[in-house]
C-alpha cells in the first residue's frame, strides 16, 4: 500500500497483490479496477464488457471464490486476498481445469469464447466445492455468466460431464 | 480527487469517520459502490475501506440470538447461517448473483435501504436490531426504526454499522420470503415480503414487506388482526388490513392499486401455505 503525505489516503503507486499464486507488484491508483489491472498486466484471459456486474466475462476467484472483477477496485484488496485469473488454473496437472476443457471442446460448449473464461471460473469454483452437482445447482452457478452463442445447454452439459469424470 | 482510505483496525476506521464525518462514503463488498461511483453518483469525497475488517466477518449463534457481522458476504449468510431462518437464507440467495453475493456484504445491504432490499424485509420480519459504533460509543437500533426512508437510514456520518441480529424462530415455525417481478423489469422485483408464523405461540404471525412504501415494512395492522382473531379462517378480513400497512405509489411497471392488492396477495398465499405445511402435525388446539 502507498499513503500520500501524512492523510493516510492511499495514492497511485506500487501495489502488492497476490496473483496465480505469486505476489505480484503493481503500479496503481487505489480506484482502478481489479479487471484493467490484471488486463494491463498481461493476463487477458480475463474479458471485460458490461462493467456492472451483469456479465459475468470479468470473472475471476479471489480465495477461491468467483466474483466480478470490473466492480472491485484495487484499494479494496489486501495482499491476503489470493487472486486466481484463468492463466492461474490452465495448469497440465490440474484435473478440474483439464476436464473442463476437454468437456468444452467436445460437447461444442465454446462458440466465439468471449464468456468461456469466466464459465470456465464459475464450472471450477463449483467442482472445487461439490463434486457431483445437480443439473440446478450447474445453473445456480453460471447464473452470472451471460452467453449469447450457446443457448448454455451445451455449457451445463459440458460442466456435468466434467463432473462425472472429476467427482471420483 | 477522491480520496481512498484502508484503515487497519476498527479503532483507525472509526477515527477516520470521526474526522471525516459527511465526507466519508463506507465501502465494503464495493457492488453498489463502484457502480455509483461509475456513473458518476458519488462526487469527490472520500472512500473508506472496511472490507478487510475481519473482526466484521462472523456469524454466531448463542443462546437462540443470530448475530451477524457487517461484511460478512450474501453469500456467506446464505451458505453460513444454521437451522432455521431459511427465509433470510432465501432472501440473500435471491440477491444478484453468486458473483455479487461472493463480494456483497449485509452492512451495505441493509445501509443501501432499498425499499424493495431482500435482506431488509427478511430481517425486519424477524424483529432484527442493528448496532452501531463509533468513536463516542455503540448503540443498538431495532431495524424498524433504522428504516428512515428513500435510501434513508439511522446512521450518523461517523457511525459504523457493526452487526445485525435477531432470535432464531421458535422450534414450530413457518417461514417464506417471496417476490414478484414485472415482466418489463426482471432483477428488481414489485413487490416482496417476509413471513414468520410461531406455531410455539399459537400461531402467532409476524408479515414485512418492501416495494410497497419508501422503505422497507411491518405489517402491524395485519398481525394485530390476524394474531386476534380465528386464524387461518379469518384470514381474509385480516388481509384487507394490509393495505392500511402500506403507502406504495403509481410508478411506470404499476399502479399502487395493484401494488396493495399484490401485497395482500402474497401475504395471504404465506400465510396459507405456511399453515398447510404444519396440517399434517397435530396442531392439537390450535385455531
Amino acid at each position: 500500500m502507498t499513503t500520500s503525505g501524512d492523510t493516510g489516503a492511499m495514492a497511485r503507486g506500487m501495489w502488492r497483490l497476490t496473483v496465480n499464486g505469486e505476489v505480484r507488484e503493481y503500479t496503481a491508483d487505489p480506484h482502478d479496477l481489479l479487471v484493467d489491472v490484471i488486463r494491463n498486466s498481461g493476463l487477458t484471459g480475463t474479458k471485460k464488457a458490461c462493467g456492472s456486474g451483469e456479465c459475468g466475462v470479468c470473472t475471476v476467484l479471489i480465495n477461491g471464490k468467483p466474483v466480478n472483477s470490473c466492480l472491485i477496485m484495487v484499494g479494496q484488496l489486501s495482499e491476503s486476498d489470493v487472486i486466481t485469473t484463468v492463466e492461474g488454473i490452465a495448469e497440465e496437472e490440474d484435473r478440474i481445469f483439464q476436464s473442463l476443457s476437454r468437456s468444452f471442446i467436445e460437447e461444442g460448449a465454446v462458440q466465439c469464447g468471449f464468456c468461456t473464461p469466466g464459465i470456465i471460473l464459475s464450472a471450477y469454483a463449483l467442482l472445487k466445492e461439490i463434486d457431483h452437482p445437480s443439473r440446478a445447482e450447474i445453473e445456480e452457478a453460471i447464473a452470472g455468466n451471460l452467453c449469447r452463442c450457446t443457448g448454455y445447454a451445451s455449457i451445463v452439459e459440458a460442466i456435468g460431464r466434467a463432473a462425472r469424470e472429476t467427482g471420483g | 480527487m477522491r480520496q481512498f482510505y484502508q484503515p487497519g483496525s476498527v479503532k483507525e476506521a472509526l477515527d477516520l469517520l470521526w474526522e471525516l464525518r459527511e465526507q466519508a462514503t463506507i465501502i465494503a463488498g464495493g457492488t453498489d459502490v463502484t457502480l455509483d461511483i461509475k456513473r458518476g453518483a458519488i462526487g469527490p469525497a472520500a472512500l473508506v475501506n472496511i472490507r478487510n475488517l475481519k473482526e466484521f466477518s462472523y456469524i454466531k449463534v448463542k443462546e437462540g440470538i443470530a448475530r451477524i457481522g457487517a461484511t460478512t458476504t450474501l453469500e456467506e449468510l446464505v451458505c453460513g447461517l444454521p437451522g432455521d431462518a431459511v427465509s433470510v437464507r432465501q432472501a440473500a440467495g435471491y440477491v444478484g448473483n453468486r458473483q455479487i453475493r461472493n463480494m456483497a456484504t449485509v452492512g451495505g445491504n441493509l445501509c443501501r435501504a432499498s425499499s424493495v432490499g431482500d435482506l431488509g424485509v427478511a430481517f425486519l420480519s424477524l424483529d432484527g436490531d442493528v448496532r452501531l459504533m463509533s468513536k463516542d460509543g455503540e448503540r443498538s437500533c431495532p431495524l424498524g426504526e433504522f428504516f428512515l426512508g428513500k435510501r434513508r437510514v439511522d446512521r450518523k456520518p461517523e457511525e459504523l454499522l457493526a452487526e445485525v441480529s435477531f432470535r432464531l424462530p421458535a422450534k414450530m415455525h413457518g417461514e417464506a420470503y417471496r417476490k414478484f417481478y414485472s415482466t418489463t423489469r426482471k432483477s428488481i422485483p414489485l413487490v416482496n415480503i417476509a413471513v414468520n408464523v410461531s406455531f410455539d405461540e399459537g400461531g402467532k404471525v409476524r408479515a414485512a414487506a418492501g416495494g410497497v412504501s419508501d422503505r422497507p415494512v411491518r405489517l402491524r395492522r395485519f398481525e394485530k388482526q390476524f394474531n386476534e382473531s380465528n386464524g387461518l379462517d379469518d384470514l381474509g378480513v385480516a388481509l384487507e388490513e394490509v393495505q392500511r400497512d402500506i403507502e406504495p405509489i403509481d410508478d411506470r411497471y404499476s399502479s399502487a392499486e395493484y401494488k396493495k392488492s399484490l401485497c395482500a396477495t402474497l401475504v395471504g398465499r404465506s400465510v396459507a401455505d405456511i399453515y398447510r405445511d404444519m396440517g399434517g402435525r397435530d396442531m392439537g388446539g390450535l385455531r
